[in-house]
């Protein structure tokens, strides 16, 4: 009975936390389906791709996004016309590099700053940035390359227009009443939310039973020793805790015996890819995309926060081992 | 372009009309968890979370209302036309091979050829396809699936069960927290302390004081909030985690934004008479007034802060688990 309690808890808690932002993000998907004309992002964005993927994993700061209300977004914006690896730098980068993450990184951490609190949320948001233009990037100059339209669900292919179907499109809807586009918004907005909820119900539904079976503490605290051990641990939680990217710095700051790379990579790689974000991502991309994304991210995380541990003790920061001892 | 173009209205309907039922029922359950304060009642959200699910629900409720409507609107356009026998009907069969299953009803006329979509009244765009960087071969489907799919609904027959089953504890008075393991899970093994010294120090004063976990946690990492407390007395309220026959942890959860991220906020406490005769049990509420000490951790520069306990006795918290800062 215990055991149904916690479920109870933890699924309620997943659940409603992201269903408002889900709401939000649908009707912003619905909007955007239904205002933005066709290839308006391909317009728009500068011709340089790799600078275009760059400003893209920035976006965030203008029009910040948490991971779940980013997916739907995400996907009408592939739709209209935003290439796929600026779509992937924003998804990737959005959750991390906000107002709201950072402040909420800055409060959890401003108290550990004898044990690299400020180098951490630095870090967390330099090395989201990194982490999220390199993989887009490398999805886009090399697999896009070779698979095209074929990594992404039907759903999401951006539909490409003659300029005179695209005019005759928008005449059609400059015609039309604003009941008629409230309709077609509530229509698309709908649908995303019910596509969407669905993935979130099961994805909290696969984070509440794994939580019932992992005791993080134990975890933590068996990995202290082993710097490699220990981010691969922290990387495993943040994909099993499926926590929200506001929330989840003070749940890494209560690990206070860890090094700041394990930290790091629970910070970095959480709001990029856990259970329920996989199974979002099933609507938008084929399983050839997420394959890549999974690999691709979790070794980006691993490599960066080994570095990262090395640089952390040459310099000499501080950290949990090596605090700056107050008075 | 030939191709079958059958509308499988019925089922595109069926399908909407479900969607309808389904949101209207979520943004109904949203609405009405946020109006009893059933969420923050559970402690499932924060109060600053709590608020966004009612701004969420409206907004569903509105959608959903603006799709009920027109999809009524639809239905009755659709109920027109049929009387009409109109050269292809709702059933129409069109030349064009969009190559997909175009199972969806526009709110639409439909007095128009399907040569060109121009001109359709559709909600969303229908575009002829041309290649293009990032356009594709397949075929155009709207952004969005058709047909009547009914494991979607079962599987949001979950959360919604659950929201019912959540009331039904409101309404029924019962308590419904984490249980014990789980919060022994977050609460982790007792550190060892450098000193094991258990004699008061110097006393400050014989005001108590009331300060919250948090505040005397947080104390610990502060040298001058460490002197400030240091030799006071306090009061404590919160879970009680035994450690050993004369040491427990005295607890709470401080959750940000909802119950998965909760994390303990915990004081040691040292009860130099044991713990014997106290008949305390664990995972229940605790009242401890004590000396505020701060103690360092072996082997580590971390303090960490104690209270010498003068008084112990158990309370109850029902589902006050949760540290709010006070």
């Amino acid at each position: 009975m215990n055991e149904v309690k916690d479920f109870i808890i933890d699924f309620l808690s997943v659940f409603y936390e992201a269903f408002p932002f889900i709401v939000l993000g649908s009707l912003i998907a619905g909007v955007l389906e239904e205002i933005v004309p066709q290839q308006f992002f391909g317009r728009v964005i500068p011709r340089n791709r790799f600078l275009a993927i760059a400003l893209s994993a920035l976006l965030g700061i203008v029009f910040p996004m948490c991971e779940c209300g980013i997916v739907p977004v995400m996907r009408r914006m592939l739709r209209k016309g935003l290439p796929l690896g600026c779509s992937i730098a924003y998804m990737l980068a959005g959750p991390i590099i906000n107002g709201v993450v950072f402040l909420s990184t800055w409060v959890a951490f401003k108290d550990h700053w004898a044990k690299g609190g400020y180098q951490i949320i630095a870090l967390r948001m330099g090395l989201g940035y990194i982490v999220a233009v390199s993989t887009a990037s490398l999805v886009e100059f090399i697999l896009y390359r070779r698979y095209g339209a074929a990594l992404l669900q039907p759903s999401s292919i951006p539909q490409s227009v003659t300029a005179t179907n695209d005019d005759l499109s928008a005449t059609a809807k400059e015609r039309r009443s604003i009941w008629k586009r409230l309709g077609a918004i509530s229509e698309t907005a709908l649908h995303d939310f019910m596509d969407i909820t669905i993935f979130l119900t099961l994805g909290a539904i696969i984070t509440s039973f794994a939580r019932q079976t992992i005791n993080m503490s134990e975890v933590a605290a068996f990995s202290t020793s082993y710097p490699g051990l220990a981010i691969a641990v922290m990387m495993a939680l943040a994909i099993v805790m499926c926590l929200c990217s506001e929330a989840d710095a003070f749940v890494a700051a209560s690990f206070t015996d860890l090094h700041p790379s394990a930290k790091l990579a629970f910070l970095v790689l959480g709001p990029m890819l856990d259970i329920k974000l996989l199974l979002l991502f099933t609507r938008v991309f084929k399983p050839k995309l997420i394959v890549f994304l999974v690999i691709s991210l979790i070794v980006h995380v691993f490599l960066i926060m080994m570095i990262i541990h090395q640089i952390w003790d040459v310099v000499r920061w501080p950290s949990p081992l090596n605090p700056i001892v107050a008075r | 372009m030939s191709h079958e173009h059958h509308h499988h209205d019925d089922d595109h309907f069926l399908d909407q009309v479900s969607t309808v039922a389904t949101t209207g029922l979520i943004a109904g359950l949203a609405f009405f968890a946020w109006r009893v304060g059933l969420l923050m009642k559970f402690n499932i959200l924060t109060e600053q979370f709590n608020q966004p699910v009612l701004f969420g629900s409206l907004a569903l409720a509105g959608l959903t209302v603006i799709r009920g409507v027109s999809l009524w609107k639809q239905a009755g356009q659709r109920a027109k036309q049929e009387t009409h026998h109109h050269e292809h009907g709702t059933s129409h069969q069109h030349h064009d091979d969009h190559g997909h299953e175009h199972d969806h009803s526009c709110d639409t006329d439909h007095d128009h050829s399907h040569e060109s979509h121009a001109g359709y009244n559709c909600p969303h765009d229908h575009h002829s396809i041309v290649s293009s960087d990032y356009s594709s071969d397949m075929p155009e489907d709207h952004g969005h699936d058709h047909g009547f799919a009914p494991w979607r609904y079962a599987v949001l027959l979950i959360p919604l069960t659950l929201t019912g089953l959540l009331l039904y504890y409101f309404f029924a008075g019962l308590e419904l927290t984490y249980s014990w393991d789980r919060m022994g899970t977050l609460l982790g093994r007792a550190v060892e302390l450098e000193s094991d010294s258990i004699a008061e120090i110097a006393s400050k004063e014989s005001v108590v004081y009331t300060p919250g976990l948090r505040e005397l946690a947080e104390a610990a990492t502060d040298g001058q909030k460490r002197e400030y407390w240091e030799g006071r007395l306090a009061e404590l309220r919160g879970l009680f985690a035994p450690i050993n026959e004369r040491e427990f942890t005295i607890f709470r959860l401080k959750m940000t934004c909802c119950a998965s991220d909760a994390v303990p906020v915990k004081v040691r406490i040292i009860v130099p008479e044991g713990l014997s005769k106290l008949n305390l049990e664990r995972g229940k509420g605790v009242s401890v007034v004590g000396q505020v000490q701060f103690k360092k951790v072996k082997d580590r520069e971390e303090f960490i802060p104690v209270i010498i306990s003068r008084t112990v006795k158990r309370v109850e918290l029902g589902n006050d688990i949760f540290d709010r800062g006070q």
